[in-house]
Formats: C-alpha cells, sequence, structure tokens
C-alpha cells in the first residue's frame, strides 16, 4: 500500500507540508477567530431591530412560522406593534415580556432557560458529552484489542470474514449469555 | 365503487394474514411449499391494494360523492390533475397509498429473491406481512377511506394548499416510497435475529435496498422543501415544523446506518449497533406517520383529524419493545470482537460520523416532542421553533461537515499521516483562503464563515478523491481516456457514489448557509404605478388581474423589475381565493438566477387592487441546494446500480432446472 510506503520514509518527508498545513490551518483559525471577536453587526437600522425581535417569537395563528416570517395579517400588526414600542425607548426585552403577557409563554420560539424548558438545553449537551465518553472509550477499547497479540482474537489477519462469522456462530451455541 | 373498494381491502387483510400465516409456518416447521405459498401472495396483494386505490381513484374521478373521501376532499370544479392528486391529500387516501406503497415492497423482495432464497427470506416476509396487516386494519377499521353518506350536490375540494401546486404530486409519494421502504431492512435483520442460525446477513442482503431507500427519503426531503418554497409565500424552504422534522429523523438514521454497515462489512463490527439503527429507523419512520395522522399536532401538514392515533401508538410500541427486546435477548450472540487499528482512520471517523447524526437525531426528536411532552405533563403550553434547532444543530451540522471532508480522505485500518497531510493540502488550502477572504470581506458571523470554509473543504476534499482515482485510472487503463474514466467510475461506483453524494452535501451546505444568513427582505406598500428599490432592483407595481378559474379565483399582481435602468420583465406574485378557504392563499413568483433568487410574495391588496403590500427577498444561492441535492442523490444512484460481477455470495445450492432467460444477475 502507498501509505505504508509513505510511513516508512524518514520523517522529515512529510514534515516539511505538515508545517506548511499547520501554517495554514492556523491562518485559518485566526481569521475565524477574529469574525467571532468582532462580534455580530449590530442591529442599525429601525427594519432591522424590529426582524430581530420578530425572528425569536411565534405567529400565534401560523404555529410554525416566526413573526417575521409569516405573511399573516397578525403577525404584521406584531411587528408594527414591535416597532412602536422600539421607537417609544423599551428594550427588546420590555417588548417580548409585553408579548408573553399578551400570548403566553409559547409565543416565544425558544424555550426559557429554566425551569422545565432547561431540559431542552441541557439534554443535547448531556447526551454529547455522554457519546463523545462513549465513542473514546470504545475507540481506545478497540485500539488496545489490536495491539494485543493477534492470534488470541478471532478477527486475526488471515482470517476471513467468513470465517469469522462462523466461528462466531459456533461459539455462540456453547458459550451461556453473560 | 364503495363496495368495490371495501371488499378489495377485506380480501388484502385476508391476503396478508395468510401470507403472514405461511411465512410463519414456513420458517417453524421448514415448508418450502408454505414459504413458495407466502411469496408469491405478495404479488396478489399488491394487485387487490391497488384494485383499491383504482376504485377510489375512479371514484375521485367520477365525482362520486356519496364517498364522504370524495365528498371531502374534491369537488366537480377541481382540475382533473388535482382529483388524483386527491387519493392522498387526506389521511384516509393517503394511508391507501400508504398500502399500496408496502404491498409493492413486498411485492419487489418477493420477485428479487425468486430465485435466490436466502435463509431470512421467511422470516422477512413474515414480518412485511405482519406490518402489512397493521395497517390494512386502519383502513379497514379506525380509517375509513370507503365510507359513505348521503351525497352531496358538490364536494368541498381538496385542501386550498394542497391544491395549489404540482409538486404536491410527487412529494408524498416519494417520502412514503422512503418511509415505507425502511421496514426492508428492518424485516430482514429481524428475520436473521429470530433464526435459528441467528444470521447477520441481513447487512449484505439489503445494503443496497437501504441505499435506494436513503435516495427516496432524500427526493422526498428536497421536494418538500421545494414546495415550500414555491407555495408558502416566506421565503424560506425549512421552517422546522414538526411533520418536517419527522421526516428528517428517519433520514438522519439511516444515512448513519448507511455509514455504519461498511464497519460490519469490513470489519465485523458494530452488529449489535446496526440492528438498533435499522429497528430505530423504522420506528421513526413509524413514529412520524403517527405524528402527522394521529392528529397529534396542530401543523400545516395536519389536515384531517382521525381516529387512527390510539392504534398506531400501540404499533409503535410494540415495534420498539419488540425489535430492542430482541435485540437485548438474542443480539449479544452476534457481538464480534472489534478492532481499530488507529485513530486516524476511516473506522474512527464512522465512529463520529455516528455519534454525531445520532445526537442530531435526538436534538430534532427533543425539539419535536418537547412542547407535547410539558404539555402532556404540566398542562403549560412551550414552543420549540427555528431558532432553538438553529443553535443546537449548526454545531452539530459543522462538525458532520468536517467529518465528511475528512473521512474519505483517510484510509481503512490506519493512516500514515504523511499520506493524510498531502491528501489534506488542496481542500485545507482552498478553504483556508475562501476563510481569510470572507474575514477581510467583513462578514461578521463566525458560523456562517465557518460553514463557508467547512463546505468547501468537503467539496474540494471529495472532487480531489474523486479526481486522483480517475486519473490513476486513465494512466493505467490501455483505453481511450474517457472511457478509462467512465470504466472506473463505474467499477468502483460504491466509493465514487459516496463521494459524489458528499460533494453534492456541500454545495447544499454552501447554499443552506447563504441563504439563511445572507439573505434580504423588504415589505412595501406600492399605489399603482409607484416604484421602489430593493437591493439594487427597482419594483414597479404596474396593477391587479383578476382570473376566474372554475376552482378558484386568482388576483395576479404585475411587477415590473428593472436593474441598473435596465428592465428585467415581470413577476406576477397572485393570492388565490379559493371558496373552501376564508383567508386567501398566496403564490409568490421567484426570479431565479444562479447566483440569487428574487422572490416577491403580495400578501394583501387594497381598493380593488389600487394598492398591494409586498413581501421581497433576495436569496442568495438558493439554486444550489437543488442542485447539491440532485448531486447528492445522483451519487446514491450511482452507488446503488446493481453490479454485474456477482460479489462473493452464495448461489443457490440447486439450479432451477427449468430457467429459460439467460441468467442476469442483479444480486446484492
Amino acid at each position: 500500500m502507498a501509505d505504508q510506503a509513505a510511513a516508512s520514509r524518514p520523517a522529515r518527508a512529510w514534515a516539511r507540508p505538515a508545517v506548511g498545513l499547520a501554517v495554514v490551518l492556523l491562518v485559518a483559525l485566526g481569521a475565524l477567530a477574529a469574525v467571532a471577536a468582532r462580534g455580530p453587526a449590530p442591529a442599525s437600522t429601525p427594519a432591522e431591530r424590529v426582524h430581530a425581535i420578530a425572528t425569536g417569537l411565534r405567529c400565534p395563528v401560523c404555529r410554525d412560522l416566526s413573526v417575521a416570517d409569516s405573511p399573516a395579517p397578525l403577525a404584521q400588526q406584531m411587528r408594527n406593534q414591535i416597532a412602536e414600542g422600539l421607537a417609544a425607548g423599551k428594550s427588546p426585552e420590555a417588548i417580548r415580556r409585553e408579548f408573553v403577557a399578551a400570548y403566553g409563554e409559547s409565543v416565544l420560539l425558544v424555550p426559557a432557560r429554566r425551569g422545565v424548558g432547561l431540559v431542552a438545553w441541557v439534554a443535547p449537551a448531556l447526551l454529547l458529552a455522554g457519546g463523545v465518553l462513549a465513542a473514546v472509550l470504545a475507540v481506545r477499547r478497540w485500539r488496545a484489542r489490536g495491539a494485543a497479540p493477534a492470534a488470541s482474537s478471532p478477527s486475526a489477519p488471515g482470517t476471513s470474514r467468513a470465517d469469522k462469522v462462523l466461528l462466531e456462530r459456533a461459539l455462540a451455541r456453547f458459550e451461556d449469555p453473560p | 365503487m364503495d363496495r368495490l373498494g371495501r371488499y378489495a381491502l377485506l380480501l388484502a387483510l385476508a391476503l396478508a394474514a395468510w401470507g403472514l400465516l405461511a411465512a410463519v409456518v414456513g420458517l417453524r416447521r421448514q415448508r418450502p411449499l408454505a414459504v413458495e405459498s407466502a411469496r408469491t401472495t405478495a404479488f396478489a396483494l399488491l394487485a387487490v391494494v391497488a384494485a383499491a386505490n383504482g376504485a377510489m381513484l375512479a371514484a375521485l374521478l367520477s365525482d362520486d360523492f356519496t364517498l364522504r373521501y370524495v365528498a371531502q376532499n374534491s369537488s366537480r370544479a377541481t382540475p382533473t390533475f388535482f382529483k388524483v392528486l386527491a387519493l392522498w391529500s387526506a389521511d384516509d387516501g393517503s394511508l391507501l397509498l400508504w398500502n399500496l406503497v408496502l404491498a409493492g415492497y413486498l411485492a419487489a423482495v418477493a420477485f428479487r429473491f425468486r430465485r435466490y432464497r436466502p435463509e431470512a427470506l421467511p422470516g422477512a416476509l413474515a414480518v412485511m406481512y405482519a406490518v402489512a396487516v397493521f395497517y390494512l386494519l386502519l383502513v379497514s377499521g379506525p380509517s375509513e377511506p370507503f365510507a359513505t353518506l348521503a351525497a352531496p350536490p358538490d364536494g368541498r375540494g381538496p385542501t386550498p394548499l394542497l391544491q395549489n401546486h404540482p409538486l404536491m404530486a410527487v412529494h408524498p409519494p416519494f417520502l412514503y416510497l422512503g418511509f415505507v421502504g425502511l421496514t426492508v431492512p428492518f424485516a430482514f435483520a429481524i428475520a436473521g435475529l429470530v433464526s435459528d442460525g441467528l444470521s447477520d446477513r441481513w447487512v449484505a442482503l439489503t445494503r443496497r435496498w437501504t441505499l435506494a431507500v436513503w435516495c427516496f427519503l432524500t427526493v422526498g426531503l428536497l421536494l418538500g422543501a421545494l414546495w415550500s418554497y414555491s407555495v408558502l409565500g416566506w421565503g424560506g424552504y425549512w421552517a422546522w415544523d414538526p411533520v418536517e422534522n419527522a421526516a428528517l429523523l428517519p433520514w438522519l438514521v439511516a444515512t448513519a446506518l448507511l455509514h455504519s454497515v461498511m464497519l460490519q462489512e469490513r470489519r465485523g463490527m458494530l452488529a449489535v449497533w446496526n440492528l438498533s439503527l435499522a429497528v430505530g429507523a423504522f420506528a421513526l419512520a413509524t413514529f412520524g406517520t403517527f405524528l402527522t395522522r394521529g392528529n397529534v399536532l396542530l401543523s400545516v401538514h395536519t389536515f384531517a383529524t382521525s381516529s387512527v392515533g390510539p392504534m398506531y401508538l400501540g404499533f409503535l410500541v410494540l415495534v420498539l419493545a419488540g425489535g430492542f427486546g430482541l435485540i437485548a435477548t438474542r443480539a449479544w450472540r452476534l457481538r464480534a470482537p472489534g478492532r481499530i487499528d488507529a485513530v486516524l482512520s476511516r473506522e474512527a471517523s464512522f465512529v463520529g460520523n455516528n455519534l454525531l447524526l445520532l445526537t442530531l437525531t435526538f436534538v430534532v426528536l427533543l425539539g419535536t416532542v418537547f412542547p407535547l411532552a410539558v404539555e402532556a405533563t404540566s398542562g403549560r403550553q412551550v414552543t420549540v421553533g427555528g431558532p432553538y434547532f438553529r443553535r443546537t444543530t449548526v454545531p452539530l451540522l459543522l462538525l458532520l461537515l468536517f467529518l465528511a471532508g475528512v473521512g474519505p480522505l483517510l484510509p481503512w485500518r490506519s493512516g500514515s499521516a504523511g499520506r493524510l497531510t498531502r491528501r489534506l493540502r488542496l481542500p485545507l488550502g482552498a478553504s483556508a483562503a475562501l476563510v481569510l477572504v470572507l474575514a477581510v470581506g467583513g462578514l461578521r458571523n463566525p458560523a456562517a464563515v465557518a460553514a463557508f470554509g467547512l463546505a468547501t473543504f468537503v467539496g474540494v476534499a471529495n472532487l480531489a478523491e474523486i479526481g486522483a482515482g480517475l486519473r490513476v485510472a486513465v494512466r493505467t487503463g490501455s483505453r481511450r481516456r474517457p472511457a478509462a474514466a467512465l470504466g472506473a467510475l463505474l467499477r468502483g461506483r460504491r466509493r465514487y457514489g459516496g463521494l459524489l453524494v458528499h460533494v453534492g452535501l456541500a454545495l447544499a451546505a454552501l447554499a443552506i448557509t447563504a441563504s439563511s444568513t445572507l439573505a434580504r427582505q423588504t415589505d412595501l406598500t406600492l399605489s399603482r404605478g409607484a416604484s421602489a428599490g430593493f437591493a439594487g432592483y427597482t419594483l414597479r407595481y404596474e396593477g391587479m388581474r383578476t382570473l376566474r378559474q372554475p376552482q378558484r379565483t386568482v388576483l395576479v399582481t404585475d411587477v415590473g423589475v428593472a436593474k441598473d435602468g435596465r428592465d428585467l420583465g415581470r413577476m406576477s406574485p397572485s393570492l388565490n381565493l379559493y371558496p373552501s378557504a376564508s383567508e386567501p392563499i398566496g403564490t409568490p413568483s421567484i426570479r431565479t438566477s444562479p447566483l440569487r433568487d428574487l422572490y416577491a410574495s403580495v400578501v394583501g391588496v387594497e381598493q380593488e387592487g389600487e394598492r398591494a403590500t409586498f413581501r421581497f427577498f433576495l436569496n442568495p444561492g438558493v439554486t444550489w441546494l437543488w442542485v447539491g441535492g440532485a448531486v447528492m442523490v445522483l451519487g446514491g444512484l450511482l452507488a446503488v446500480w446493481p453490479t454485474r460481477r456477482p460479489p462473493a455470495a452464495p448461489r443457490p445450492a440447486v439450479p432451477s432446472a427449468r430457467r429459460r432467460e439467460p441468467a442476469v444477475v442483479d444480486r446484492g
């Protein structure tokens, strides 16, 4: 195989391109970090400020569209209400509170980060963390097995996949459940 | 017609029950004759279910309003094309189509394995017949497509949204082909589990079936997005609607399965995991139809109420308990000691792929059922909408993109850093250059910059892989260049198909990023003859026309479009007034170009069209979403196309002496 040949070459043969790649990667990550540090553009025009609030509100008559997206007349009214609120100097949070008071908590398109709503935010992170842990442990176990003397493993090189399945199946008939 | 339909469904139920019985007897008692009967019954079942569908179609076309379904979903004025579509535009009818697709898959399995009978065939037939019995029970009990009533003079007509666009002709059938198709890998997986030999051959037997089903699902999802974009008039194509999510879930799991079965085929690993994925994909497809038909949700997709919910729930519990119960009690014997030689290997990248896809599935499922769960337990109403899904899925999707670029560059078993470095040079360079340009150019959304960079990385990496493979073939091949390249492409169709899917994914990711972060929109109210500027375009309201059609009245507004003083023609967004709908339904008008779409929808008209309010969008790159999707499906089809050379699967022990046709082998 070509990669075996490459691996057996002296380390310096690939060290130079690797350094080059590392520099390229660093430049890209640096640019990304700069973008992140600069932060999103502040909503400057009144229309943009209305839009920013409206995307977080549910259009009460259409369920799956935000107030910003919905073409429904009620959504238009709500956008006007947001614009009036902003013109009167209210903060976005105060405007959101007004809508919650009028339409209930379900007018917010995102569950609150407290109470039951917290579950929706924490569960994905917990699952991902658990999954990463399980995957890392599994890969480590599989690698350790790869390093162990091959003869003791049924997946020793030279054993074809078909042989292995047959062997597994035969063994399974004699083993007791764990 | 109602009698014909009803009797056909009862006969179908009897046939399915017979098929189930024969398959079980054939399995338990080792009776080849019973298996043969179960196999051939599938063709009869298909014919009878087709007859039931034909009866409904005939009733729809002949305005037979004694049928409740026809009276509710069609009318005399409905154009013939939409009368045909009414077959699947409401719950009861779509369950008929569902049954037809299921019977079609049963017949396809029966036909495919007419000569070569794998050990798992009787069990798989039994599972598929059991599923068919359930769906046929649904249409002969709780859902009654052929229920009659005293005929009203005219029907109500289809739901306006559904008779507004011809895409409705293809979107649901493709999704059904995908959803129902997941029964096949599920059935063979279960059959392997219950058989005495406890085989895991289902992976090899159903690999191409799963791939074809994945193609159907992809097409169905794309058509749904296209329908949303060209009908709903909100300028977008994906609203994280619960029903859209329900269709996405099986696709995610099927994608995970297609990747992880390769670990089982190549290295004998993850046998139990793959069984769980097959069961999970089928369960999620069932769950999706339960969500839509069980009237659990109120969304654009829930058009009718029906009482099939509890039955679905029972079936779902049975599938989950049965499937995972079997896995828990029997599958441990299939476990093979897994082995990985290096972290920098294809194997490890597939583990990462499955981890991310499954987490993504969980997040989408959680967000979809969370409001239902909260309401059921505490009575409070919460909403989980687009912003939640974007915030939770985008990081996972970015990581997946990264893997879609790196994974194919990593060799099986163990990769060497040197080889990887060489293969990374071009894609990483291109992607870094783009990121730098975007950052200097002033793009201020880090997720968008990262997504553009990663999508470029995926596209270039996979294209370069295809190119490198074909170059070797051309250099070493004796034939002329194009022929050698094409030959190599077809010989390695599985590999090149997969790489092509990734190229399509990169295009789609670019399009999604561009359209979701760089789009602009404005609301404009214009008097007749007035014009306004938007994103460099001059938009002039020229007036309104009224078109009277038999089934609706269409208010067409004409907007002249000009850019830099050059006339670009006219856009005509319209409002459709249906007698059965209180609100008008809009039809947007879209000027598509490779780089950007100008999208206009009319929100309202006043004073007989003297003034109109419009919503204009400038959506960059949406075209490439459809192109990318098409490339993905093309890649899937390339990989699914049958190989002439039979792989080393055991041939039937006794060749049939009476076989007349030449033995064209299409196995796999």
